[in-house]
């Protein structure tokens, strides 16, 4: 396996959770895409097989698109794991909560 | 081939002019309409022409016809299961019925048509590559109406109508995969643009305007699209 750990964990968990998507892989891809993903069709497939290694910043975008699927589909279903496991670790729109 | 039938080269013109209006009309189902039309002028005597497109199981996927008898037989060839569209679909080889009130390959089907004043059919598969798709088939009133000729027209001109669906598949598959595209792309680029603002607003790279706007997608639960569209509006309200 060419994947660290941290990376084998999130592809297992991203590939756990593909199959309540309900979207072939060419699906996902466009999905992927859509949001800004980088790597190919290929790239993607190699990775959900643990063969390739995605970046980390690609990985996550992959796994939201994975996440935007289940929610738009109101699935129960586990959502896919990013590499940061928390929400409130980045900057971002706390910056226009503060008073 | 025979290049010496009759109506050969008119079919090739049929063709050639439906093919054109496909330019506006990229559907199969007018595809199929086309087709229909063009084989009740392309057989003679023919009381009206059918086609069906097929799933691999056999099932029917869509269907034109020419008129409302032919729509009813057609039909209920599927409702039976058994019948020469059917036959010849499985067979991959053109079937003719000569005397449909006295044949018996189909009996439950014959049995149901002849009373609607249909005499004879001749039935040819649509193959694409070596899988057949479908079948066409043309109906007449009168007995034994279609000689070996007719059923050899009916051949070529099968083997025209099979080019002619599958391009009108191709054609409306890319039409579909074009309109996913341009919203692919439209989302993409709004995406795009909010995280540009992000670069500016927090003074970081790409990647990690991109790490910010997924936080702030996951924080609110919104899309990615929903957050960058909004963040946009925020800018362009605030000025910034």
């Amino acid at each position: 396996m060419a994947l660290s750990n941290e990376e084998s964990e999130q592809r297992r968990g991203i590939a756990a959770s593909l199959p309540y998507t309900g979207l072939s892989l060419d699906e996902l891809w466009l999905k992927y895409f859509t949001l800004g993903g980088q790597a190919g069709e290929f790239e993607v497939e190699a990775y959900l097989h643990g063969a390739m290694s995605l970046p980390d910043l690609q990985r996550d975008i992959l796994a939201h698109a994975v996440n935007e699927r289940l929610d738009a589909l109101n699935s129960p279903a586990p959502r896919a794991p990013y590499s940061t496991p928390d929400t409130g670790t980045a900057d971002g729109g706390t910056k226009n909560q503060q008073p | 081939m025979d290049t010496d039938l009759p109506l050969a080269e008119e079919l090739a013109a049929v063709f050639a002019r439906a093919s054109r209006m496909l330019l506006t009309e990229e559907t199969v189902s007018h595809a199929l309409h086309l087709i229909t039309d063009a084989a009740v002028a392309a057989i003679p005597g023919a009381m009206g022409a059918g086609v069906s497109l097929m799933k691999t199981t056999g099932q029917r996927l869509t269907a034109a016809s020419s008129g409302t008898i032919v729509s009813r037989a057609d039909a209920l060839q599927f409702e039976l299961g058994e019948g020469p569209c059917l036959a010849a679909w499985a067979t991959g080889e053109p079937v003719v019925v000569s005397d449909v009130p006295s044949d018996r390959r189909w009996p439950a089907w014959s049995a149901a048509v002849a009373p609607m004043g249909i005499g004879s059919v001749a039935s040819s598969p649509l193959v694409a590559g070596t899988t057949a798709v479908g079948a066409v088939k043309v109906y007449a009133s009168d007995l034994d109406h279609f000689a070996d000729h007719a059923v050899r027209l009916l051949a070529l001109f099968a083997e025209q109508a099979s080019l002619f669906v599958v391009h009108a598949q191709a054609r409306e598959a890319a039409a579909v995969l074009s309109d996913q595209l341009q919203h692919a792309l439209f989302q993409r680029d709004t995406i795009s643009v909010a995280k540009g603002l992000l670069m500016a607003r927090d003074n970081i790279g790409e990647d990690d305007a991109f790490r910010t706007l997924i936080a702030m997608s996951r924080r609110s639960g919104d899309t990615l699209h929903e957050t960058a569209a909004a963040l946009i509006r925020f800018s362009a309200s605030s000025g910034t």
